[in-house]
């Protein structure tokens, strides 16, 4: 799709040149057409992840160590949200905040081609018996699964869901470690073990999102996972699951922002009563107050990005999902107010964002889910804590 | 329109530590407590406070300020907010009349006020409402003549906060003709709030209180040297004068110490929708603390974020609004001015208080207007 001005983006500190580089792909290869295209055929934009590939781009903020393109998480994160400005049709939230960081922090090297993550803790279970980890078990709602070359998941190690306390597994006696393929012989942190499955071998039942993006059933009957570590510092069940919100998060501000745009827009070229609707306060009013949650979700999105970047995760990503996941309510329904009927249409490219903010506001826990978790923290701090906690140093 | 966000340095951290432990000493357990925009008018505890350095704090050193940026006078201003210290009686000058005194000032005006402000002793109203003149400011009819080097003032302002606690006010008039364009021909003039001829009647508010007042000049004599910039500049300086009223803290804060308390009396119950609800209260607060603290980290890199302020005050002010009604609904307490119990006495005073924060310093529908404009452009 055009109109890409990179005012809309900067705010994290990222290499303008990154942006324009993705933005240039996504203007080719992530047109509204390609976009349909994906979503009438397996949901995946192959052309599109070929050419970020080749670029690079799909192993930004991926240690070159483990075989990414380096960079930081506010460089995946860029990315990422640039991706969801256009719909795009590819894994690449999962890929370069989720699978791929996480396997760079246990050490092992990751795979090439598209990834995806089982976005539940302990969804699978992994047993050791010697020489390696065999996993079982079903887990549904992975992104992207049928055209992922490998999943990665946080398996619940010993055959126990989601066990706590770190124990050994598998009767195994020698000390965890990262090390190579299937070489890891101790669950980490909560009896959780970090694998990589390859897709070949698992059973996948196609399924979609709102969105029709893939979001697929993944059976596992007794697959050797190709490499395997204990759950990596930051990636605990808890880490686990706020890294899939925070990239969520991105995705709405994306998606938000594009929206704003296309809404601005069509205030200004639609004609009723010999004006543009613009010019009718009552419309602008609506562009304003959409314009507040564009900014409210950028601001929250982009601080989940910062506070991750720095290792505090814990605050500024519940308070991230549960921003933009508000801002995608409010802010879906303005757009669509302001667009009326064209925007119900299937023809419209509006619905290529808004259904996917509806899928993405739900999606690693919605703002109630972020909310009563992140309350009864605030709660149990006490009002004492309050402000010290609202106005905590970023 | 885009709010980078922001992280504080070290030196902006520990100037925080810094108010939050003089406020701990000064306040004790009341702090945090109570509702309102600014906190109450006591000008002792304002002396206190500029004997610190933190009235004026954004005024050069050589006119007797901090000479420190708009972030640093964030800190210190989000810190007095959310502990509700009683800085009412220089809330106005520090935050919009000093700056308005500096950018548009004689060196004589600068000289004259500003020491006396960053001191604790000079607190100023605004003169802009009138009867007549609400949203549409620029249709004041109060007038200023020539009368020799000076000006004779005639008119009437309205809703003047503090007016009859303060000593000055910055008057919007009008100093020549309109002549087809409205923007022209307004001046602003500092008025002493104690001259002769001024006469300052209170308006009593809904809840009973005394805080508004009309003020009616009677051929009022203003010095010459009491114009503040130019002639027939006053529409460019009072539009910049708004941007500093409406990008603080202030406008999400003011029902904060309800909120505050909401937390200490139900934040132990066993109740989802209660967690949620202070869940999602405690995001939207620190969202908004980002975006105004971008706005003034933008105001000292040399921008005029005057349309971010606009978002972020309509943002904030009906954030303040909702966060009382939502305190309310799961409270299940009637509003007790006379309650003995902190929340229901907090409801009490807030809700009186609502529908003024979506008014004072530009209503919601005038400042999405804004917004809208900057957004459209
Ligand atoms: C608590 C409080 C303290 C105040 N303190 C001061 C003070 O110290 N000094 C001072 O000068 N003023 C003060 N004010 C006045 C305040 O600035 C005005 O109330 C405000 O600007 C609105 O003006 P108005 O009340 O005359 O409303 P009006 O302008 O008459 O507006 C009435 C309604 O019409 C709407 N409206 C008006 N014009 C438009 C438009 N163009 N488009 C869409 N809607 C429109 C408004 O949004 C509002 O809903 C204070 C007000 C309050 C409530």
């Amino acid at each position: 799709m055009t109109d890409t001005a990179n005012t809309h983006s900067g705010a994290l500190g990222v290499d303008p040149m990154l942006t324009d580089a993705v933005n240039q792909i996504l203007g080719d290869l992530a047109t509204s057409e390609a976009v349909r295209e994906a979503e009438a055929g397996d949901g995946f934009g192959r052309p599109l992840w070929d050419a970020l590939a080749e670029s690079g781009l799909t192993g930004v903020g991926i240690d070159e160590e483990a075989g990414g393109s380096g960079g930081t998480i506010a460089d995946a994160a860029e990315l990422v949200l640039q991706a969801a400005r256009y719909a795009a049709p590819v894994p690449l939230a999962e890929t370069v905040l989720l699978a791929g960081p996480a396997l760079a922090a246990a050490g092992l090297a990751v795979p090439e081609g598209p990834l995806t993550v089982v976005s539940e803790p302990g969804a699978l279970r992994a047993t050791h018996d010697g020489d390696g980890w065999t996993v079982t078990g079903e887990a549904a709602f992975v992104p992207y699964a049928r055209i992922a070359g490998h999943i990665v998941a946080l398996a619940a190690a010993g055959g126990a869901k989601a066990a706590g306390g770190a124990k050994a597994a598998g009767g195994a006696t020698a000390a965890g470690g990262a090390t190579a393929a299937g070489g890891a012989t101790a669950a980490g942190a909560g009896g959780l073990v970090l694998v990589v499955l390859p897709a070949v071998e698992l059973t996948i039942t196609p399924g979609s999102n709102f969105a029709g993006e893939p979001r697929d059933t993944v059976t596992a009957g007794g697959v050797r996972a190709t490499a395997a570590a204990p759950a990596p510092e930051g990636w605990d069940a808890k880490g686990w699951r706020l890294r899939g919100a925070l990239a969520r998060s991105v995705q709405l501000a994306g998606a938000l922002d594009r929206v704003l745009e296309m809404t601005v827009t069509h205030a200004k070229t639609r004609v009723q009563f010999g004006k543009p609707i613009v010019r009718f306060q009552a419309v602008g009013q609506l562009v304003a107050q959409l314009g507040e949650q564009v900014a409210a979700a950028r601001m929250a999105a982009e601080t989940g990005v910062l506070a991750t970047a720095a290792g505090r995760p814990d605050e500024d990503v519940p308070i991230a999902k549960i921003i933009t996941a508000e801002a995608a309510t409010k802010g879906s329904a303005i757009a669509h107010q302001v667009h009326a009927a064209m925007g119900m249409t299937r023809e419209h490219d509006l619905q290529l964002f808004t259904r996917r903010m509806w899928s993405w506001r739900e999606e690693s826990g919605g703002e109630t889910v972020w909310a009563t978790e992140f309350g009864s923290l605030v709660a149990e701090a006490g009002p004492g804590e309050l402000w010290p906690l609202i106005s905590a140093a970023r | 329109m885009r709010f980078p966000p922001t992280t504080l340095t070290p030196a902006e951290l520990e100037l925080r530590e810094e108010v939050r432990a003089f406020l701990a000493a000064e306040l004790g357990d009341q702090a945090g407590r109570g509702v309102g925009v600014a906190g109450p008018h006591n000008p002792e505890f304002s002396r206190k406070l500029a004997k610190k350095g933190w009235v004026g704090l954004s005024i050069p050193k050589e006119y007797g300020g901090g000479g420190r940026t708009a972030v640093e006078r964030f800190v210190v201003v989000e810190e007095l907010l959310a502990a509700r210290a009683p800085v009412g009686a220089h809330w106005v000058a520090d935050r919009q009349s000093a700056p308005a005194i500096l950018k548009f000032g004689t060196e004589e005006q600068r000289r004259r006020f500003l020491p006396a402000i960053a001191a604790g002793e000079c607190f100023f109203a605004i003169g802009m409402s009138e009867p007549d003149a609400g949203s549409d400011l620029a249709s004041v009819r109060t007038q200023a003549v020539r009368d020799g080097d000076g000006w004779r003032l005639s008119g009437t302002k309205v809703w003047t906060s503090g007016a009859h606690l303060n000593h000055f006010f910055a008057v919007l008039c009008r100093t020549s003709p309109a002549d087809g364009d409205r923007h022209q021909g307004l001046s602003q003039l500092l008025v002493d709030l104690h001259s002769p001829g001024l006469s300052i009647n209170p308006i009593i508010t809904l809840d009973g209180g005394h805080s508004f007042n009309e003020i009616v000049f009677d051929d009022v004599y203003v010095p010459g040297e009491m114009l503040l910039g130019a002639e027939g500049q006053g529409w460019r300086q009072v539009t910049s004068e708004l941007a500093y009223e409406r990008s603080g803290p202030d406008r999400f804060l003011s029902t904060f110490g309800l909120f505050r308390t909401f937390v200490e009396v139900c934040g132990g119950r066993e109740s989802d929708s209660v967690k949620a609800a202070i869940g999602r209260i405690t995001a939207r607060y620190r969202t908004l603390h980002g975006l105004t603290l971008s706005v003034a980290r933008m105001i000292d890199q040399g921008g005029a974020p005057a349309a971010e302020a606009a978002l972020a005050k309509d943002l904030g002010t009906n954030f303040e609004k909702e966060v009382a009604e939502v305190v309310r609904e799961l409270a299940g307490l009637p509003p007790d001015p006379d309650a003995t119990d902190p929340l229901g006495a907090a409801l009490a005073a807030a809700i009186p208080m609502l529908p003024s924060i979506t008014i004072r310093g530009g209503t919601t529908e005038i400042l999405r207007s804004v917004a809208a404009r900057e957004l459209t452009r």
